[in-house]
């Protein structure tokens, strides 16, 4: 592989676009997860839903029809459980996450608002450098999340940051509103929204498949979950008594 | 409840994900000069005590971003991007009009019940 010589061609960055899509039966909560993040990010591209959920691998062709280099894919299962898949299409790689903590923008607790179309700082904790996998993960992130300069329907502005912080072994994002420095002295952050906790489930290597890279040890699949809660709850009464 | 670890096989292939990550980097944008990533680390890795005391946790994420924030404006200055937006340079915004009085309205009366309460 040879580096690509981009010092006189800059429309390598600037033609990039993340495809935005999700499986049938999404639910009213992760749509406006969905709506939220395409509203905020300039170069992603709605796309319909995916009808078969055992070949995801589609998603690398609807890729290439609709020319988006980038797949980010919202996967419900049971009506509660949401996945995002994020994903460089078509070499991968792609990352599976599992999210919990959803509060979206209609929620009315976050006072602060930002342009739309304008471009996002991003910020990343430093325990992202501290492990191979988190190394990939912020650098298709970054990839993501990041809008281009000079892109067609950016604004040329700043005044809002994603954060992304990694804690507990999952990954918190953030999107904080950058307060204008002629009304107040320092610049300030007000929390805009959307708020997410994301949990790394596997790294495959290529676009919706291929071979996995990473595979989270700590990660407890939400229906384990419920039913260790069952567990706990049920059989107070031999517990008691033993 | 504690969690279990399954007896499943788990796979964590530094070597492959070192050679993702340097073709992410050079077969697409990935080396994208700063003004169009616009991407900071921070200094210091966050410390939280207790994740789920929600008012630490959140003053630890608010002192990191804006660490951040400062160092993206001086790097906007370094890279000649104007950061502000003028006064007159009006657009829409991502949340409507509708919504933001609707925050307003409710903060006012949350105001207004606990002077009441006093």
């Amino acid at each position: 592989t040879t580096p690509i010589d981009t010092s006189k061609d800059q429309s390598i960055y600037t033609k990039k676009r993340v495809l935005f899509t999700s499986t049938r039966g999404i639910g009213s909560k992760y749509r406006h997860l969905m709506t939220d993040l395409l509203n905020l990010i300039p170069h992603s591209k709605k796309e319909d839903k995916i009808d078969d959920k055992k070949t995801l691998s589609l998603v690398n062709e609807i890729c290439e029809l609709k020319s988006c280099n980038y797949a980010v894919l919202f996967d419900v299962r049971k009506g509660t459980d949401l996945y995002l898949w994020m994903a460089k299409t078509p070499l991968g790689p792609t990352v599976k996450f599992h999210v919990t903590n959803v509060h979206t923008l209609d929620e009315l607790q976050m006072t602060g608002n930002c342009l739309k179309g304008s471009r996002p700082f991003l910020h990343f904790d430093k325990s992202f450098d501290t492990q191979p996998h988190l190394q990939l993960i912020k650098e298709l992130l970054t990839q993501i999340y990041a809008t281009p300069k000079g892109h067609v329907k950016s604004k040329p502005f700043f005044d809002h940051v994603f954060s992304f912080y990694f804690q507990d072994n999952r990954i918190w994002f953030r999107n904080y509103q950058i307060s204008d420095q002629e009304f107040k002295k320092e610049s300030l952050l007000t929390e805009i929204g959307p708020r997410m906790i994301l949990n790394v489930e596997k790294i495959f290597s290529e676009g919706f498949g291929g071979q996995v890279l990473y595979s989270n040890p700590n990660f407890i699949a939400p229906n384990k979950n419920r039913l260790d809660q069952k567990l706990a709850k049920s059989n107070k009464y031999i517990k008691r008594k033993y | 409840t504690k969690p279990q670890t399954t007896n499943k096989y788990f796979v964590n292939d530094t070597e492959g994900l070192q050679l993702k990550l340097r073709e992410l980097k050079y077969n697409t944008v990935g080396k994208a000069p700063w003004i169009h990533t616009l991407a900071v680390t921070s200094s210091n890795s966050l410390e939280v005590s207790d994740i789920h005391n929600d008012f630490e946790r959140e003053i630890a994420f608010y002192k990191q971003s804006l660490e951040s924030v400062t160092e993206c404006e001086r790097l906007c200055k370094e890279n000649n991007l104007s950061v502000r937006r003028k006064p007159d340079f009006f657009a829409e915004m991502v949340k409507s009009d509708e919504q933001m009085l609707k925050i307003k309205s409710k903060l006012a009366s949350e105001k207004k019940r606990v002077e009441t309460a006093e």
